[in-house]
């Protein structure tokens, strides 16, 4: 299974990702979204890494993973860094609290928002898939 | 998906889906564009998109969409929906993320001929002295109180600063302040990501652009802009960075969650929205003016920028004459009136269009109607056209607001050929100034539609008069 792949679209992008839990398919989801504005991790790993806390709180889990990628995107934005691992204290559809690793990195593509557009988190035959449609 | 046969052809550059086509539609949905434009637009979403538009609670007329309409998120780009104040909501998606992105264009008193030798140096300097790229920082980071100045006080806090012209204030819609604008209604998160931006173009399809006016097609109204053949300008297209990137963000969060507690049902997650009396749709409105206050003061301090490195080149101060002919704003909610109603008009990739008469215009255009400036993609022209009557009947006073994107990043860099691309941007005399191959790619003008067929349709319809048209002569790019 692959774990995320980029959709075209005419003016934004769109990231699909999938798992066989939810952990996994936030971690995909998040591994694509700073593919995307970081290129491959390879190119980004510098210094130290540092943690950082990402948690939030929704009324379904699509909107979670919207949330949870914002303040991710956050961090890329006002920290400069790539987050490159996750562990997960709680994670359920409504609520997550996480903890991510991460390295000084310089972006290469902006991001400038997670949208709701085509919002979509579903689990069919024990897999999980999210399609997010990101402005750029 | 709708077909060619669920439009009425109301002329042949103005197509409508009637409100019947869907029960949910509260005004027949409206776009400009010629039959062939129409018949390539079918196969993408972005007409689903303008008739979601159109199930807005108080949106009054029609929703409309301009020539350069392509698919986004929510509402489609160049799309414009008028709704009622009283009634009627606020969309934080029908402003965008990018608030108050637009376009300034600055006159010089040089003709190309005169600075030809001194074009690659201007392009080099204008790239050192406006940051370009993602994540880049401005040369002027602000402290929180001082961010709180700028959100509130708009250009004003560049005039205090010695950033700013008072007349360039006269030129720039709401004359740069926005007096909505509440700072207090900015998060601190927003803030923080906008704090060391002010004065940066960006990534994307952001640019600082040398132009030559290559041809005029009204000598009245191109004499009243200022505007004469073979005249350098420089054009700069950006917006709010990341402080309105945020801004939109938080605000799409809490109107979804609290979309159920008004009532409304909508088919796209995106179009989220509040009353715009109720006090998260007002909040917002305070917010959205304050990151527009932030947009138009960051299009200051780049002008700002661009007229030192005209003087670092030219080594004289007739290079700080750099004149701003207007400032436009295309993602921004304004509370605008007509017919003695007044509305929050929504332009999504749409550019205000006033015609003579309105006293929003500054003095010297209120007989031309306000000019509107129209980016074409790198490499091709740009235009300068005037508003009308006709747009204030027909569109909110409304127009389109560049070419349009036909082809998706990824497309464009697998399709283009890098070393093709540049060779013909050489043979057509442009300097580049890229910060990467992959962003000129991406922005290549294969990329884009026709801006010339986008124009013929505003041209024809009415909307907008054209006024002159400007070639490209050094791009630079993040």
């Amino acid at each position: 299974m692959q774990p995320f792949k980029f959709i075209e679209h005419t003016a934004d992008i769109i990231i699909r990702s999938y798992g066989h839990s939810l952990e996994e398919l936030f971690t995909n989801s998040a591994a694509g979204m700073q593919q995307y504005i970081f290129g491959e991790l390879r190119n980004s790993r510098h210094g130290e890494p540092k943690t950082f806390e990402v948690n939030c709180q929704a009324s379904s889990c699509d909107l979670l993973l919207a949330d949870w990628l914002s303040e991710i995107l956050y961090l890329n934005s006002t920290e400069y860094v790539r987050i490159f691992e996750f562990s997960f204290k709680i994670l359920n559809e409504n609520e997550v609290t996480s903890s991510g690793l991460a390295h000084k990195a310089q972006a290469i593509n902006e991001i400038k928002a997670v949208t709701l557009h085509g919002l979509e988190v579903v689990k069919r035959n024990n897999t999980w898939t999210a399609t997010v449609t990101y402005d750029i | 998906m709708t077909a060619i046969s669920d439009f009425k052809e109301i002329t042949p550059y103005l197509w409508e889906i009637p409100s019947s086509y869907r029960k949910d539609m509260r005004v027949p949905a409206r776009v400009y564009l010629s039959r062939e434009m129409l018949e390539t637009l079918l196969s993408e979403k972005s007409i689903e998109q303008l008739i979601n538009v159109a199930t807005l609670p108080g949106i009054d007329g029609y929703a409309l969409a301009m020539p350069d309409i392509h698919q986004g998120y929510g509402f489609p780009i160049g799309g414009v929906a008028a709704i009622r104040e009283s009634d009627g909501v606020i969309s934080p998606g029908g402003v965008g993320y990018d608030i108050n992105c637009g376009v300034r264009l600055l006159t010089s008193d040089y003709e190309h001929g005169e600075l030809k030798k001194h074009i690659p140096d201007l392009a080099t300097q204008m790239q050192r002295e406006v940051p370009s790229g993602v994540g880049r920082g401005g040369y002027y980071p602000l402290k929180p109180k001082e961010l709180d100045q700028v959100l509130n006080n708009g250009v004003r806090w560049a005039l205090k600063r010695g950033l700013a012209f008072e007349e360039d204030l006269e030129a720039i819609e709401e004359h740069g302040l926005y007096s909505f604008a509440d700072s207090k209604a900015v998060s601190d998160r927003a803030k923080k990501r906008g704090a060391d931006q002010l004065g940066t173009i960006g990534a994307g399809n952001h640019f600082v652009e040398l132009q030559v006016v290559e041809t005029i097609y009204d000598q009245k109204l191109a004499e009243a802009f200022g505007l004469y053949p073979e005249q350098l300008a420089v054009m700069i297209h950006t917006g709010s960075r990341g402080l309105g990137h945020q801004t939109c963000t938080d605000y799409v969060k809490l109107m979804s969650q609290k979309m159920h507690t008004y009532g409304f049902t909508l088919p796209d997650r995106e179009l989220c929205c509040a009353p715009f009396k109720s006090e998260e749709g007002q909040r917002y409105f305070a917010a959205m003016a304050a990151a527009a206050n932030f947009a138009w003061t960051n299009r200051q301090v780049i002008t700002h920028q661009i007229r030192l490195a005209w003087q670092q080149v030219l080594k004289t101060n007739k290079a700080l004459n750099l004149k701003v002919l207007f400032d436009v704003s295309h993602n921004i909610a304004k509370r605008e009136s007509y017919n003695g109603k007044s509305y929050i008009v929504h332009r999504k990739g749409s550019t205000r269009a006033f015609g003579p008469g309105r006293s929003e215009l500054p003095e010297r255009y209120r007989k031309t109607g306000q000019p509107v400036l129209i980016p074409g993609s790198m490499g091709t022209y740009s235009y300068v056209l005037a508003g009308t009557e006709r747009a204030m009947q027909e569109s909110f006073g409304s127009s389109c607001h560049g070419a349009g994107r036909q082809l998706s990043r990824t497309r464009a860099k697998k399709t283009i050929d890098y070393n093709r691309l540049r060779k013909e941007l050489d043979d057509y005399g442009v300097e580049v100034r890229a910060g990467s191959a992959k962003g000129l790619l991406e922005e290549a003008p294969q990329a884009y539609k026709d801006i010339d067929q986008v124009i013929s349709v505003i041209r024809d319809s009415g909307l907008a008069k054209v006024v002159a048209r400007l070639r490209p002569v050094a791009v630079i790019k993040g």
